[in-house]
């Protein structure tokens, strides 16, 4: 069976994760309001992705206001892409071995 | 089996792509922007075109003063058009009002596909959408095509310019935004059918504008209810408990 991929596996960074599969880019608060984290709880989770190679973090100003954003890398794409199959494998193994117990 | 829950942790998944899925769909109905254009276009387009039905009309009575106050309207109008028209200018502070309404949920970024239409067939496309127009626009004030029928064979080529712009924002955009030339053509089918759709002077300009900024309103106001139902049902999977500070890990 396949090993699922520690990193993205832990709850809070399937979901940033997943968000940022959805878009090319989400800023700060966007991930904070939509997970309803702490700002340090999210730094954290992020900093793990980020040095995994999976999560790009984009610094920039709008003005005089600092922004944060955040994308998904290529190495994060196919990372999210094998979890999803490993968690299918998973799946179907299941089904089958609940057939096979009926 | 539910590999995806653990203890005091985040609620369980039935399928995490739905976060992706609802995420993706959020992003594509955040119309506010368009809704918020429409206004001011519909405002500035009334503020031209009252006033200069009024102010002929106060010029032909000799009602001086009244026709200065409609004159100064308009052209207060015209310079707004300008203004908005240009993208450093009104571009841009309708980015930061656009910026100001979404700023408590924060931004999302979603771009058009990577595979761009070539840039000829771009410039074919909206040279070809402004020629008609033009076109249009000249052959009705020489009476060659009925102001009845001026929407309905404005139809011919705005509706199929409103899809190709659709198509070519994808997936930046959702089918939804389709809604809008479908409504445009239904006004212009129904308008041949005989149905009365037609506003009497001094409102007869709206027998264009409705379609063109009515119904680019409305899409733009439903496709933003669509966006908080995504908002809603996207925050519902990925609502995480209050934790403390630093990660919970997930053990085997």
């Amino acid at each position: 069976m396949t090993d699922l991929d520690r990193t993205i596996h832990e709850p809070v960074r399937l979901r940033i994760v997943a968000i940022l599969s959805g878009v090319d880019r989400a800023d700060f608060n966007f991930v904070l309001s939509t997970l309803g984290l702490s700002k340090g709880n999210l730094a954290s989770h992020v900093d793990k992705l980020e040095r995994a190679g999976y999560v790009e973090v984009h610094k920039s100003f709008n003005g005089k206001i600092p922004r944060t954003e955040y994308s998904l890398t290529a190495p994060g794409r196919a990372a999210l892409e094998q979890y999803w199959a490993a968690l299918d494998q998973i799946r179907a193994a299941s089904g089958q071995a609940t057939r096979r117990k009926r | 089996m539910n590999t995806l829950h653990h203890g005091d942790g985040p609620p369980p998944l039935d399928d995490p792509r739905d976060i992706s899925r609802w995420t993706q769909t959020y992003a594509q109905h955040r119309s506010l922007g368009l809704v918020v254009f429409q206004v001011v276009f519909v405002v500035l387009a009334l503020a031209i075109a009252l006033p200069s039905y009024y102010g002929a009309y106060a010029y032909r009575s000799g009602n001086l003063p009244l026709f200065w106050v409609c004159l100064g309207v308009v052209v207060l109008a015209v310079a707004g058009d300008i203004f908005l028209s240009i993208p450093a200018w009104g571009g841009k502070q309708l980015e930061r009002l656009v910026n100001r309404l979404y700023a408590k949920e924060g931004h999302v970024t979603l771009a058009m596909s990577g595979k761009r239409a070539p840039r000829a067939f771009v410039t074919l496309l909206v040279a070809g959408f402004g020629g008609c127009v033009v076109a249009s626009v000249v052959l009705g004030f020489l009476g060659l095509i009925p102001f009845a029928y001026i929407q309905p064979v404005s139809a011919l080529f705005v509706v199929p310019f409103l899809v190709a712009l659709t198509l070519l924002m994808r997936p930046a955009v959702g089918y939804l935004s389709l809604l809008w030339p479908l409504l445009y053509g239904l006004h212009a089918l129904l308008l041949l059918a005989g149905v009365p759709l037609r506003f009497a002077e001094p409102w007869g300009f709206l027998d264009i504008l409705v379609p063109i900024s009515g119904y680019g309103m409305l899409t733009g106001l439903i496709a933003h209810a669509y966006s908080r139902i995504a908002l809603y049902r996207l925050r519902r999977l990925t609502r995480v408990p209050p934790q403390p500070e630093g990660e919970v890990e997930c053990h085997d």
